[in-house]
């Protein structure tokens, strides 16, 4: 409930915001029919709250869009699009569950970095087990399927504002359930750089907790069983760009992932958050 | 609609704005707007456009949009328009009895609607 009131303060303030004005935020504008690709080198990483699970060390990062007149690929979101109005959009999208991501390194834009995966081969190696008789490592359970989802998002855009909701459904009859996620965000241009700020809200149902984090009867015996439930689980994120060129900026971003009880009661769950950071410097290909 | 067309024509021929402050060459003009901007992409802009030239000789000049004549000086030293007009990405040029261009201002237009937003966050992969 405490996360529909930050929504509902953050969604008060936006409804002050001015009609829609030119998009002067460079970051958020494309022009049509022009691949971008944006590469970052730096450091950073991803936490992994998995018994077991790998922290992602974030190293050459991509950034790739391109959008047509009615269709669009942004960082791996497919999609097509619909102008309601100035300000609100209509798209169907699809894309890869990111679920599978904190199991398995080498999953989606994961592949960019270098450090080996972990298996998912059931063999444990005893001198890495640290997991109590409640605890389940990543490297006890079976592997989890890779998902693929269709989702309708709607976006509305102010001056600085940013609005956006989005429901998931799986597609690819794996989990057979849904997320969704509305967010809001904003962006300023100052001399200390360009930043963004901004708060989301997850919904992941029961079937999808229950597909990645629940313990069934085809998991090893010794295990403790778990059953998913609907998980909440809000996040904060920080952005910074700091232009150095017309190519080349300083980047920066900083994403906290709060997980609630229904992850955090699973055997499989080590904290209850996800946090991700990153810096460097980022370079425009094109 | 004639009183409109009458109160430029009266415009047209009233004592001429003061010189541009910043001209420091043997001609130069002063053309506003140089900036429109429209509600919608792709749409023309109409609106009341005007301009001012000096010289510091005599020059017999015509003044252009694109390639279209809108007026022409004989033997003048300086001159003055203003009508309202529709154009586009354009440029306003004023050439001499040869056709030399001897100034040339761009006009743009600009829309209060983007071309496309981003529909996911930047560096969103991870």
């Amino acid at each position: 409930m405490r996360y529909w009131l930050l929504l509902l303060c953050l969604l008060s303030i936006t409804a002050q915001a001015e009609t829609a004005l030119p998009c002067t935020q460079d970051d958020n504008c494309v022009t049509e029919q022009k691949l971008y690709l944006n590469i970052a080198l730096g450091y950073g990483q991803r936490s992994n709250p998995l018994h077991d699970g790998d922290e992602l060390p974030l190293v050459l990062l991509p950034d790739i869009y391109y959008y047509s007149k009615h269709w669009f690929f942004d960082n791996g979101k497919l999609g097509t699009s619909w102008a309601l109005n100035d300000q609100w959009q209509l798209s169907l999208v699809g894309q890869f569950n990111q679920e599978k991501g904190f199991f398995q390194k080498w999953f989606g834009g994961n592949a960019f970095q270098f450090r080996h995966s972990f298996a998912n081969s059931g063999i444990v190696d005893e001198t890495e087990k640290d997991t109590g008789p409640l605890q389940a490592s990543v490297r006890e359970i079976s592997k989890r399927p890779t998902a693929y989802d269709l989702g309708l998002q709607l976006d509305w855009f102010g001056e600085n504002w940013h609005l956006q909701g989005v429901a998931w459904q799986d597609v690819s009859n794996t989990y057979q359930g849904q997320h969704a996620t509305i967010g809001a965000g904003r962006s300023w241009q100052t001399s200390t750089g360009n930043w963004q700020l901004g708060a989301r809200l997850h919904w992941k149902s029961a079937k999808l907790i229950d597909t990645y984090y629940g313990i069934d009867n085809n998991e090893p015996f010794y295990l403790d069983r778990y059953k998913g439930k609907p998980s909440w689980q809000p996040e904060l994120r920080l952005g910074w760009q700091y232009p150095l060129s017309e190519r080349v900026a300083l980047l920066a971003f900083l994403r906290y992932l709060h997980l609630d009880d229904a992850m955090t009661d699973s055997p499989l769950v080590r904290t209850d958050h996800v946090t991700t950071w990153f810096f460097g410097v980022s370079y425009r290909l094109f | 609609m004639q009183g409109l067309w009458l109160l430029l024509a009266l415009n047209g021929i009233a004592a001429p704005n003061p010189l541009p402050a910043n001209c420091s060459s043997s001609l130069c003009w002063d053309v506003s707007p140089q900036i429109c901007v429209t509600e919608q992409q792709n749409q023309s802009c109409q609106t009341r456009l005007q301009l001012h030239w000096y010289s510091q000789t005599a020059l017999s000049t015509c003044l252009y949009m694109a390639e279209e004549k809108l007026q022409c000086w004989q033997q003048a030293e300086q001159g003055h328009w203003q009508h309202i007009v529709s154009w586009q990405n354009t440029e306003l040029s004023l050439r001499d009895s040869d056709n030399r261009i001897l100034l040339r201002t761009e006009l743009q237009v600009l829309s209060r609607k983007p071309a496309q937003r981003r529909l996911s966050s930047p560096w969103s992969i991870f």
